[in-house]
């Protein structure tokens, strides 16, 4: 199994790299007025308009910086034995490096912090501990629904 | 009197000595010669002692060997019973009187089968034949040595000398012959036939041998053993080697070993019984190897010859005593004039002149009645006549020697006044030298104080001069410095900018960089995606990682040592601006310090010639004072001069009336006959 | 270029490690620091740097390209070069570029075509002077070529569970080449080559010869024989 390692705040996290199609740089985005909060906007993906959240913003309510590390991570997120993908962007800090591990290395945190349940096990690697993160439970699918109209929106412009 | 002892010691000491070398040259060469011949004749006589000797023990010795041959032949060849051997060794023991006792062994059942031992025995105990038989266990005759030597060494054999355990005090030794049975093809070995012979007579033959008063002959066994000795206590108890070894006699030693060996010599050596110098004639028997030595004591054989020397040194001594006595008179006879002469002589020579002519005549009238020799008459007359003609001298010398010494008397009063008046000039002289040389001086002191100043002056000069020049120099070079500060402040700008340069270059690695770990992020996650298949892909992956890692690394530390540069560079800028603002101000500082400088040049040169001027009259001064002194010195030494004639002449009229104060003396010593 | 971290730019390696007097302690556990996670982060932290001018616009831009669609019957291909001939082998032959190593001569075998074997993974495989055998001169020992740096390589190819090594002067990459690019060799290269060369195409303005792998691999078998 493989986390794709980010950082927010002070704290790394892990995105299951299973449901990840691709890490691109940070580009421009499309502004969205009156956008829902964390949402930095919109990427024109390969001629497919994704809307992209912030995680740190997310996470800790700061925007990520504009650094060379800081990317976008393209998550399929649709539900399973969906034929067409739903591709939603995360933009994220520090997102260099990969870690690969076993479900048995994985902890329970011990703590349910309620409105956040994308919040998953705690492992340990060589310098710190990683949060794993399922990108597609960070976004309630209620704001999904309405990120993918906007998306939609704009594609059709 | 000392003289005449004197001539008289010498010519007897010389006649003496002469006649005493040819004496002793003759003495010692007949003294050698007659040792020589005296040796010869104790060695002749030695060997003569010896051979005697020799022969008289081996004819007993011969006798005993052709009985128990005879014997040895009888046993072999004579095969009988037991009782007749026996009986037939009781004959042989009977009818040969030189023969002590006498044994026939057999080898165990050689003689019979059932007969072990067979060894009858005969011996003169007492002068009684006793009969012992020996064939016993007991006795085991097969050990002994007489038995064995034989048997081992297949021949007859002399043993060496012992003691009888049985009978007493004799000293026997021992024949043994061995013989055999001749069976078949050989002979084998069957027993041995002995025979003793008691070494008594041994004592009488040697007693009997007298040479001169305490020489004598002794015999020792193939071993060394004293067979015969006249010190009873060496016979059969010592060997020569113990005795030697005693004494610490390595010359003893080897005498020994040579005896032993069967040598023949004539050696001299030390008497063992009273340590004289002795010589030793000595030779072996050829019977059984003994050996005999014959001591000849040398006092004794020399004694005639030192007996004829001592009356000759005798005779000698009178006869040195009666030439001394010779000697001494016909001396007297010549040195008896001679002393008279002498006396007159000493007379003379104390100035008794009278004492003198009154011996002289004493002589002359002593001699007239005797028949006269002539060296010593033209001496006397000689003598005569010098006296004579000393006593008109001596009267002449009195007389002028009064006159000369009024006149000295004269010229001392009056060299005296010139010299006091001599001393006051010179003195004078010297004061006046002594004020002119102490201007001199110090006029030159100051000249030379005036030299030292110019000269410093000069110098003071040409360094000012140098320093113009240094500075000149100096401005020259602040000035080809500050030309190119702006260059190298250009350069330096360059190598800033070149450094923007790389800066970009960095950016873009690290572009390169940041692209390259976004795709290894992609790869590694297709190949997570991959599953099994991926695992080599997703390695591949985080290589690329690692060499993304490395390369921003590299870039860091390029930009590092960019800025390091950079660094540099800006602080060169900045120094050389700080010192080309700092060269502009010394350049001024020197145009104006080099003015100065300048001035004090002129000022020193001006100072300079004055200085001469100044230098030029002092030495003129200086020159003038110093004439004046040499002219003094030139008095002063004319002055000296006249003084030290005078002195001169003080002296030799010293010396005059000296030597007439002499001449008075010694002509007063004279006493002119009246 | 201003870094906007404020924790000062690691620079260990330069002090206590390779670059410096190698008294760290980690030394011993990573044996040079490029393993170790210090120096990964050191390098990670330069991108933490801010984005240039540009950069975004930029990858707005190559980002909203669309994906071209895979033409049917294209080809993908491993470019090499040997001295001036630019050749090509379909993907599928190829194995793996590695960097030059020793090549072990063969005792009494070792010629000019049949250069030996080489170790590749724990596994000696022969080693075919590909150059030699299509009559292609060596190349400049400088390596340069063109002007610019190029370095050798040993191709690793495979076809049947048969497995060769050859060295080639550049390897350029693995490209597409889709049918209607392909024309027939012309006659001007050499005969040797001419034989193995199924089509040429153009690529970076130059043509590329693409090798019959079959064609390849027979004569590579046929070169061992001999």
């Amino acid at each position: 199994m493989l986390l794709l390692i980010f950082q927010s705040g002070e704290d790394r996290y892990g995105l299951d790299a299973s449901r990840i199609i691709e890490v691109v740089p940070l580009a421009s985005l499309k502004h969205v007025p009156h956008a829902p909060e964390g949402m930095a906007g919109l990427l024109n993906y390969r001629g497919t308009i994704v809307p992209v959240m912030d995680l740190s913003a997310l996470l800790t309510g700061t925007p990520s910086r504009a650094r060379l590390s800081t990317r976008i991570v393209l998550v399929d997120v649709s539900p399973e034995d969906s034929p067409a993908p739903r591709i939603l962007g995360f933009m994220a800090e520090r997102v260099t490096e990969t870690i690969r591990y076993r479900e048995q290395d994985l902890q329970v945190s011990g703590v349910a912090v309620p409105g956040a349940p994308y919040l998953g096990k705690i492992m340990l690697d060589q310098y710190a501990m990683v949060q794993r993160i399922d990108p597609a439970a960070v976004i309630p699918e209620s704001l999904k629904a309405t990120l993918f109209a906007l998306a939609k929106e704009s594609n059709h412009d | 009197m000392h003289s005449q002892q004197s001539i008289t010691f010498q010519l007897s000491l010389l006649i003496i000595s002469s006649v005493a070398l040819i004496f002793a040259l003759v003495f010692g060469y007949n003294y050698y010669i007659s040792r020589q011949l005296v040796m010869q004749g104790v060695e002749r006589e030695a060997q003569q002692i010896a051979r005697a000797t020799l022969k008289r023990i081996e004819t007993v010795l011969y006798s005993v060997q052709k009985v128990v041959q005879g014997m040895s032949q009888t046993v072999q060849n004579m095969a009988c019973p037991q009782q007749d051997l026996v009986r037939y060794l009781k004959a042989v023991v009977e009818s040969n009187p030189e023969v002590y006792g006498s044994v026939i062994a057999f080898e165990p059942y050689t003689l019979a089968s059932d007969v072990q031992y067979f060894c009858p025995y005969y011996c003169k105990q007492d002068g009684k034949l006793t009969y012992v038989d020996l064939g016993n266990a007991s006795y085991n005759y097969l050990n002994w040595a007489w038995y064995t030597t034989p048997k081992s060494n297949n021949c007859a054999v002399w043993s060496d000398p012992y003691f009888d355990e049985g009978g007493g005090n004799i000293v026997l030794t021992t024949y043994s012959v061995p013989f055999y049975a001749m069976r078949d093809a050989g002979k084998r070995f069957q027993g041995v036939v002995t025979a003793d012979l008691s070494l008594d007579w041994l004592k009488d033959l040697f007693a009997s041998i007298r040479i001169y008063q305490t020489g004598y002959a002794f015999l020792i066994s193939n071993k060394g053993t004293f067979i015969a000795h006249p010190d009873a206590a060496l016979v059969m108890k010592e060997t020569i080697f113990s005795v030697a070894n005693k004494r610490k006699n390595l010359l003893l030693e080897q005498v020994g070993r040579r005896m032993v060996n069967g040598d023949t010599g004539f050696i001299p050596m030390k008497c063992l019984l009273t340590n004289k110098d002795c010589f030793l004639y000595y030779a072996p028997l050829a019977a059984n190897g003994w050996s005999l030595g014959v001591l000849f004591p040398r006092a004794e054989f020399m004694a005639d010859v030192n007996r004829l020397n001592q009356v000759v040194l005798i005779l000698t001594a009178i006869g040195f005593f009666l030439l001394l006595a010779v000697i001494i008179l016909v001396a007297r006879s010549i040195t008896r004039p001679l002393t008279r002469l002498t006396e007159a002589a000493e007379a003379v020579a104390e100035g008794r002149l009278g004492d003198a002519s009154r011996l002289a005549q004493e002589m002359a009238g002593r001699a007239a009645g005797r028949k006269v020799r002539n060296e010593v008459l033209r001496l006397r007359q000689a003598i005569t006549t010098m006296i004579h003609s000393l006593e008109s001298v001596v009267s002449q010398m009195g007389k002028s020697g009064v006159l000369v010494t009024a006149s000295r008397a004269q010229i001392d009063t009056s060299a005296r006044q010139l010299e006091s008046a001599v001393t006051q000039q010179a003195a004078s002289i010297n004061e006046a030298g002594a004020t002119s040389k102490e201007i001199s001086t110090t006029t030159q002191q100051l000249a030379q104080t005036m030299d030292q100043v110019t000269q410093s002056a000069t110098e003071t000069a040409t360094l000012a001069g140098g320093g113009v020049t240094s500075l000149a120099d100096m401005k020259t070079a602040v000035q080809s410095l500050m030309e190119s500060t702006p260059q190298i402040a250009a350069k330096l700008g360059l190598i800033s900018q070149k450094t923007s340069n790389i800066n970009q270059v960095v950016v873009t690695i690290v572009k390169v960089a940041n692209q390259t770990n976004l795709l290894s992020l992609n790869a590694s996650i297709e190949a997570d995606k991959a599953g099994e298949y991926g695992l080599g892909f997703s390695v591949v992956a985080s290589e690329i990682r690692r060499l993304a890692d490395q390369t921003a690394v590299a870039a860091l530390d390029i930009e590092n040592m960019v800025a390091e540069m950079r660094t540099a560079v800006s602080e060169g800028v900045a120094a050389v601006g700080n010192y080309t603002s700092q060269a502009q101000i010394s350049s001024e500082k020197i145009v104006k310090l080099s003015d100065d400088l300048s001035r004090i040049i002129d000022q020193t040169q001006q100072l300079s010639a004055r200085f001469e001027t100044v230098n030029e009259s002092m030495q003129t001064q200086s020159q003038g004072a110093r004439q004046i002194n040499e002219a003094m010195e030139q008095l002063g030494e004319t002055a000296r001069l006249t003084h030290d004639a005078l002195s001169e002449f003080k002296k030799v009229t010293e010396q005059m009336s000296d030597a007439v104060c002499g001449l008075q003396s010694e002509v007063a010593r004279f006493s002119v006959r009246a | 270029m201003t870094s906007t971290e404020n924790q000062p730019a690691l620079t260990c390696w330069k002090e206590k490690g390779v670059a410096g007097d190698a008294s760290c302690p980690r030394l011993a556990e990573f044996g040079h620091c490029r393993n170790c996670p210090e120096y990964a982060r050191a390098g990670r932290s330069l991108f933490d740097r801010n984005i240039p001018a540009g950069f975004q616009e930029e990858w707005a831009i190559m980002l909203a390209g669309i994906k071209k669609a895979e033409s049917p019957g294209a080809v993908s291909a491993v470019v090499f070069r040997l001295n001036d001939e630019f050749l090509a082998l379909k993907t599928v032959a190829f194995l793996k570029a590695l960097e030059m190593r020793p090549i072990h001569r063969v005792p009494f075998r070792t010629n000019h075509v049949f250069r030996g074997v080489v170790n590749v993974d724990g596994v000696l495989l022969p080693c075919i002077s590909a150059a030699e055998l299509m009559g292609i001169s060596a190349a400049d020992p400088s390596g340069k070529h063109d002007g610019h740096q190029c370095y050798r390589r040993l191709m690793v190819i495979t076809r049947e569970g048969a497995r060769f090594v050859f060295p080639v002067d550049e390897v350029l990459g693995v490209i597409r080449v889709l049918p209607n690019q392909m024309q027939k060799p012309p006659e001007t290269v050499s005969k040797s080559l001419t034989a193995l060369t199924m089509h040429v195409f153009p690529w970076e303005n130059r043509m590329v010869g693409l090798l019959d792998d079959q064609k390849l691999f027979t004569t590579f078998h046929g070169s061992l024989t001999h």
